[in-house]
């Protein structure tokens, strides 16, 4: 298993549609020593930014289809930048140029767990810094 | 199916489908072809199939049979030809059959030093001038020429009746060519396509009067042909020179003389391609003829309409294949993507549960274990379904009938979905009809179809939260003779906008958690039984869909059976 991130509990916002990879990634942040917390969809994701204030957000861009998507994006990325939270999308196999929005990682799917882990350890060490 | 379409007449409107070996048209009930005519004879004429041919014989009628104008004794009927029997019309259709196969090199173009014996051209026109065809002097009017006109016509309306039938170049060449011989001299003929990638020509399609007559090489000459090409004009030629006809040494007396007519095929944006027929005629014709040439200008005229006719069908046919590869290569493009797409979520799901079992496994962890396992089998059971979808959708089958028990089919669906209902916090109520006796269906069929539609309303209910409720029940219908599947959720309900594209592949309301194949598989497997799904439901009020189809009982699944065994 991959070392623990380098400070103390980081709170990590999963935001993903399928129920399965959001608990895979819930249970093996919080073994690394993550806070975690999984929203199914964007509209449910900017509230629980609002509250928990996560250091990393994951979000899967398949997260919402539907047109009000987009605003409630756009206030998740607001939240972010407020917040200092760094974001890592998950989703398109190839890596977007430029990344989207807000975003400072991107990981295509599928991707490998041990993958995820150290993308988020390399983020968590820009936090840190 | 060669087919007769009456086009007018008491009968206009019917379609007679020609099978067997003879047709008899006439009054009287016991024909084939019933015509309610009371010009038309009792036994008027027959049309006799010999191999791939039909032969139109007027059986001694009172009144006479017609072919596009012409009484005849017995005619060869083409594609396209018209009989006119009593007051009837009637037009023949033929839908085009596998031609021999073209052999492109029995066609050349001579180089100049090849062409010994050099044509010239005596008279040439450009691609409007083959509207004359249709026109007669004004002031001297000559009834021949209106004959001619009107024949004109017949030939080009035939041409575009034989470019409306084809979708196929080769097949609308070899019809052209067939026309041209119908109406020209011609002892061969051939047309070439202009290639749009390398802009050469190319042979395409060939013809011999007489193919018994010898398959020689057909060699079109070079210059002709570049002339044509350049000037876009149709020329009419011979290889007789100009005062060779009264000189008996001249070749015209050792070899005869060859005549052709070329024309361009002038497209909407350009040449594509060119026509060329030829005559030969022996040297003692030639002599006899030397003052009646072969081919008239009127030939020319004609030939260059036609051929402005078949550029016009080409460029259709190849922008019409064009545009079913660029729909085909989206489509396909579309499905792979698509399918990919799913495939790739749920081997993200397999990963997940891999790792979660790695882990588990590392820390001694039987719950890591367990929860990973599930989320694996889960996925498992995701591609599985996938692939059954697909396969469902995409092949033609037939359903397997057997007796079976409507009501045990849908309690398996229920008890399959049952966990998955708990998981999400819907009640799934199950009521079967105590009613239905063994029905003839595809039991496996109408478990996926149920299934599908079953899983989509629990999907549906998970969204109310606590309160979802998903009901199922059987009924049989027995005065409509239906059986049916009612599956109604108290779910969000179908937009307008949703309930277009309900039963479209690869579209979901459901976002990465829906193939858009389950909805679309079950209307298949319904079609498959002669039934269909009835969707009722309008936003915010839940849906209901009805999966209805005729009830078919053991005894009839039996009685067809014998039926069918014992037929010769």
């Amino acid at each position: 298993m991959e070392g623990r991130p380098l400070v103390g509990e980081l709170k990590v916002l999963i935001v993903d549609p399928s129920e399965d990879t959001s608990e895979v990634l819930r249970l093996v942040l919080e073994k690394q020593g993550f806070r975690a917390v999984v929203a199914g969809s964007l509209g449910e994701s900017t509230a629980l930014a609002e509250r928990f204030r996560p250091d990393v957000i994951i979000l899967d861009e398949e997260v919402d289809q539907q047109p009000s998507a987009t605003c409630a994006h756009r206030s998740l990325i607001h939240l972010a930048r407020e917040s200092g939270a760094k974001i890592l999308v998950l989703g398109r196999l190839r890596l977007p140029e430029p990344l989207e929005d807000g975003a400072v990682a991107h990981l295509g799917k599928p991707y490998h767990y041990r993958q995820l882990v150290g993308k988020i350890n390399a983020i968590v060490e820009v936090v840190a810094e | 199916m060669p087919s007769l379409f009456v086009i007018r007449g008491e009968d206009q409107g019917s379609r007679f489908e020609l099978t067997g070996d003879r047709i008899t048209l006439g009054r009287d009930p016991t024909n084939t072809v019933r015509l309610r005519d009371g010009e038309v004879s009792r036994r008027h004429a027959e049309i006799r199939r010999s191999g791939e041919e039909f032969w139109l014989v007027d059986l001694g009628s009172s009144n006479g049979t017609f072919v596009n104008g012409q009484r005849i004794t017995q005619h060869r009927l083409i594609n396209g030809d018209q009989i006119q029997v009593g007051r009837s019309l009637l037009l023949f259709t033929q839908p085009p059959e596998e031609t021999h196969p073209f052999e492109a090199e029995k066609v050349s173009i001579g180089l100049p030093e090849e062409e010994q014996r050099k044509s010239r051209i005596v008279r040439s026109i450009r691609p409007e001038e083959g509207s004359q065809i249709f026109r007669w002097p004004s002031e001297s009017p000559d009834p021949s020429a209106l004959i001619r006109a009107h024949r004109n016509l017949q030939v080009m309306y035939r041409a575009a009746l034989a470019a409306s039938l084809t979708t196929d170049i080769d097949q609308l060449l070899g019809r052209i060519l067939d026309l041209i011989f119908e109406s020209v001299e011609a002892d061969r003929g051939c047309i070439l396509l202009v290639d749009p990638d390398t802009r050469q020509l190319e042979p395409k399609a060939r013809r011999l009067r007489d193919t018994s007559a010898g398959d020689d090489q057909l060699i079109i000459s070079r210059t002709i042909l570049d002339y044509v090409l350049q000037h876009n004009e149709g020329v009419l030629t011979t290889d007789a020179q100009q005062d060779e006809r009264w000189d008996p040494a001249a070749s015209i007396v050792q070899s005869g003389v060859r005549e052709a007519i070329c024309v361009p095929m002038q497209g909407r944006y350009g040449i594509v391609g060119v026509i060329y027929i030829d005559r030969y005629t022996p040297p003692h014709r030639a002599l006899e003829r030397a003052a009646t040439p072969s081919f008239t200008e009127d030939h020319l005229k004609l030939m260059v309409a036609l051929a402005h006719q078949a550029a016009l069908a080409v460029e259709d046919t190849r922008y019409y294949s064009a545009l079913v590869q660029a729909e085909r290569l989206a489509a396909v493009g579309q499905t792979v993507a698509t399918i990919s797409h799913h495939i790739k979520n749920i081997l993200q799901g397999i990963r997940g549960g891999s790792y979660l079992i790695e882990m588990g496994l590392a820390e001694h962890n039987e719950e890591l274990i367990h929860k990973g396992w599930k989320i694996v089998e889960k996925n498992q059971n995701r591609i599985s379904a996938l692939v059954m979808d697909m396969l469902t959708f995409s092949k033609e089958r037939e359903p397997e009938l057997v007796p079976a028990n409507l009501n045990h089919v849908v309690e398996e669906v229920i008890e399959l979905m049952q966990s998955r209902a708990e998981e999400t916090g819907v009640r799934l109520i199950w009521t079967p009809n105590a009613n239905i006796p063994e029905l003839v269906f595809d039991p496996e069929g109408i478990h996926r179809a149920v299934l599908n539609v079953v899983t989509n309303a629990i999907d549906a209910a998970a969204e109310r939260g606590a309160g979802g409720v998903v009901r199922v029940r059987t009924e049989l219908r027995e005065t409509e003779g239906k059986v049916a599947v009612i599956v109604e959720d108290n779910g969000p309900g179908i937009t307008p906008k949703e309930m277009r594209a309900l039963f479209s592949p690869f579209v979901s309301s459901k976002g990465s958690r829906g193939t858009g194949l389950g909805l679309p598989v079950s209307q298949k497997i319904l079609q498959e039984h002669d039934g269909r799904i009835l969707v009722e439901s309008s936003p915010g009020q839940g849906a209901t869909f009805i999966l209805e189809w005729p009830a078919k009982y053991p005894s009839e699944k039996s009685a067809t059976t014998q039926e069918d065994e014992f037929s010769p």
